[in-house]
């Protein structure tokens, strides 16, 4: 077997596993913030997105397996956890920065 | 994804599964292994003659001890309390008299099989979170390995009615895989999501950390309950069992599972009743604190909607029925589970049987079968070891869970030593002889043989006994049933798709 689909296996399987965790960690953080801000009781805020934020990890990590390119299967976790890390830093609710 | 998910995390999984699959009756287990704690509860003294001769006879902390009140499954008192050194210890008291029961010397299903299905006891290494993550991984990765598994049968209804048993062994196991895969489907799904969900606050801390300034809080919050810390004032406790009358009251009829009494003695202490839930689905136990020295309810539970859709997944997943067809067939799907990993083992080293000579397949296979009929070997050699060791014997428990991987171990030694079918037919051969002699071991050494727990209607005991028997009976067959040995490189067509 030649190396290159062994280093794009691992690349995918390392934006299937930490890096859609962080974008949907981030994301169920940032839809907490959000939901917090707009009056939402912090238990609701926190425990809804908490719930559902497996099922985003599933889908972003079956994404990174099937998307067309390496480039790609990266780009839309990483991009996404970004976006919901500047959410979390603009509306600070819990102090975590 | 799917054969390279399956190969590298089917290990664990099977033991989360196979782990799971027994603590579906736990209980009915820890009665097998502790004879002292067997029968009928013929009668009930109640809390408080069981707490006051409880308290003076162990040593608890300043931690809440737990009161589980004796019931079909369970017909003793049980005592959950921190003891020194923060030790988790366990006693069981005798329901008629209020009289402690000498120390059982086992961990028992509920303290040994129950916490590996979920921490696979790395706490005691002091890796607690390390466990939780590893499980953790393992069902993320068992959720995409079946929704990949859907993806890549695109002839999934074809699938369902198809076993080819006179084909070629890959093709049936092949079969085998996908029909068992795709009838336990919903089971599978509902069973690894509910069990990531449970542990939400250890996997997905990110909304918590982002909106609570401190985590704790959030837990006050979610689960709310008066909370104080101790006056350092003595104080009488009030009766428990009034305040358990008047809890079954507040619930509507509702029955106690359990109470916790936290500073137990101090003018500050305080009582929590939680609710059976083995009449509903939901482990919503609608907590009620009451005060400890006046008796007076001080608040009763109540949870917002995320937290009661969450105690509803938990109940989906820790299945606490009062229900025995439900039960089993949680038991029997969960085993069900197990075989879906144990044929995709097998459809992966059939498929490479032309590498059997390479050190490479030879630990593959090694290891899958340690993962598999070893584990279920440890598990029996540790029921055997149970009937065996003296009752007194000092570190009774630990030595059990010595056997346990000491028998886990010399499976994956043996299959390295005797690879191939060999090794299968040989560990296959040991596990029925090690089922058949568990019923044997429990009559001789309690008198508990199988016609007289099932002339006395003693299906907890029995049950054991009776699967005992079903393994021997499977493992025995599967022992027969295996094709001849094969040994080296072989040169076979490939089978098609995986």
């Amino acid at each position: 077997m030649s190396r290159r689909p062994v280093l794009e296996a691992v690349l995918r399987a390392f934006a299937a596993l930490p890096l859609a965790y962080l974008a949907a960690a981030s994301l169920a953080a940032a839809t907490g913030v959000l939901l917090a801000f707009a009056g939402v009781p912090k238990t609701e805020a926190v425990g809804w997105p908490m719930l559902g934020s497996y099922l985003i990890w599933l889908a972003l990590g079956l994404y990174a397996f099937g998307a067309r390119s390496v480039l790609r299967a990266w780009a839309v976790p990483g991009l996404l956890a970004l976006v919901a890390v500047a959410v979390v830093w603009r509306i600070d609710v819990g102090g975590m920065i | 994804m799917h054969t390279w998910a399956g190969i590298l995390l089917g290990a664990l999984l099977f033991l989360i599964f196979f782990m799971g699959s027994l603590s579906v009756f736990d209980e009915e287990i820890d009665r097998w292994m502790m004879p002292d704690t067997r029968g009928e509860a013929r009668a009930d003294v109640g809390y408080d003659t069981v707490l006051a001769n409880l308290l003076p006879a162990v040593e608890v902390r300043d931690e809440p001890v737990f009161l589980y009140p004796p019931s079909q499954r369970q017909p003793v008192y049980r005592a959950n309390f921190h003891g020194p050194g923060d030790t988790h210890l366990r006693r069981f008291l005798d329901p008629a008299t209020g009289e402690l029961l000498p120390d059982q010397g086992t961990l028992g299903a509920s303290e040994f099989f129950y916490p590996m299905h979920f921490g696979l006891h790395l706490d005691h290494f002091g890796f607690t979170q390390i466990g939780y993550w590893l499980v953790g991984i393992a069902g993320m990765a068992m959720l995409a390995l079946l929704v990949s598994g859907v993806i890549i049968h695109r002839r999934i209804f074809r699938d369902f009615f198809t076993f080819r048993l006179e084909r070629s062994r890959g093709r049936a196991l092949l079969d085998l895989h996908n029909v068992a895969g795709v009838m336990l489907l919903p089971f599978l799904l509902v069973i690894t999501f509910s069990g990531i969900v449970i542990f939400s606050h250890v996997y997905m801390p990110a909304g918590i950390l982002a909106v609570y300034p401190d985590p704790d809080t959030f837990f006050h919050d979610a689960f709310p309950h008066p909370d104080r810390e101790a006056a350092g004032e003595s104080a009488q406790t009030a009766s428990l069992d009034t305040m358990a009358d008047r809890a079954s009251r507040e619930w509507g009829g509702g029955e106690l599972m359990a109470l916790g009494l936290f500073h137990p003695g101090d003018a500050n202490g305080y009582v929590a009743m939680y609710k059976d839930t083995g009449d509903q689905v939901s482990y919503r136990y609608e907590q009620l604190t009451f005060d400890a020295a006046s008796g007076e309810l001080m608040h009763h539970q109540r949870l917002g909607p995320a937290m009661s859709t969450y105690q509803f997944i938990m109940g989906l997943h820790l299945a606490k029925f009062d229900d025995w067809p439900l039960m089993w067939l949680y038991f029997l799907m969960g085993l069900g589970g197990c075989l879906v990993i144990a044929t995709g083992f097998l459809v992966w080293l059939d498929k490479r049987v032309r590498d059997a000579g390479r050190a490479g397949y030879r630990a593959a296979q090694a290891t899958a079968s340690a993962a598999t009929v070893g584990l279920l070997l440890a598990t029996a050699a540790m029921l055997a070891a149970n009937r065996l060791l003296p009752a007194d014997m000092a570190g009774r428990a630990a030595a059990e869970v010595w056997v346990f991987f000491g028998a886990w171990g010399a499976s994956l030694l043996f299959g390295l030593w005797r690879p191939g079918l060999t090794n299968l037919r040989r560990q296959l051969q040991a596990l029925a002889l090690l089922s058949l002699s568990l019923p044997l071991l429990n009559a001789a050494t309690t008198g508990d043989h199988l016609a007289a727990t099932l002339w006395r209607g003693d299906w907890v005991v029995a049950g054991v006994d009776l699967c005992c028997l079903a393994a021997t009976a499977m493992a025995w067959l599967g022992a027969r049933r295996l094709p001849a040995p094969v040994s080296g490189p072989v040169a076979r067509p490939a089978t098609s798709e995986a």
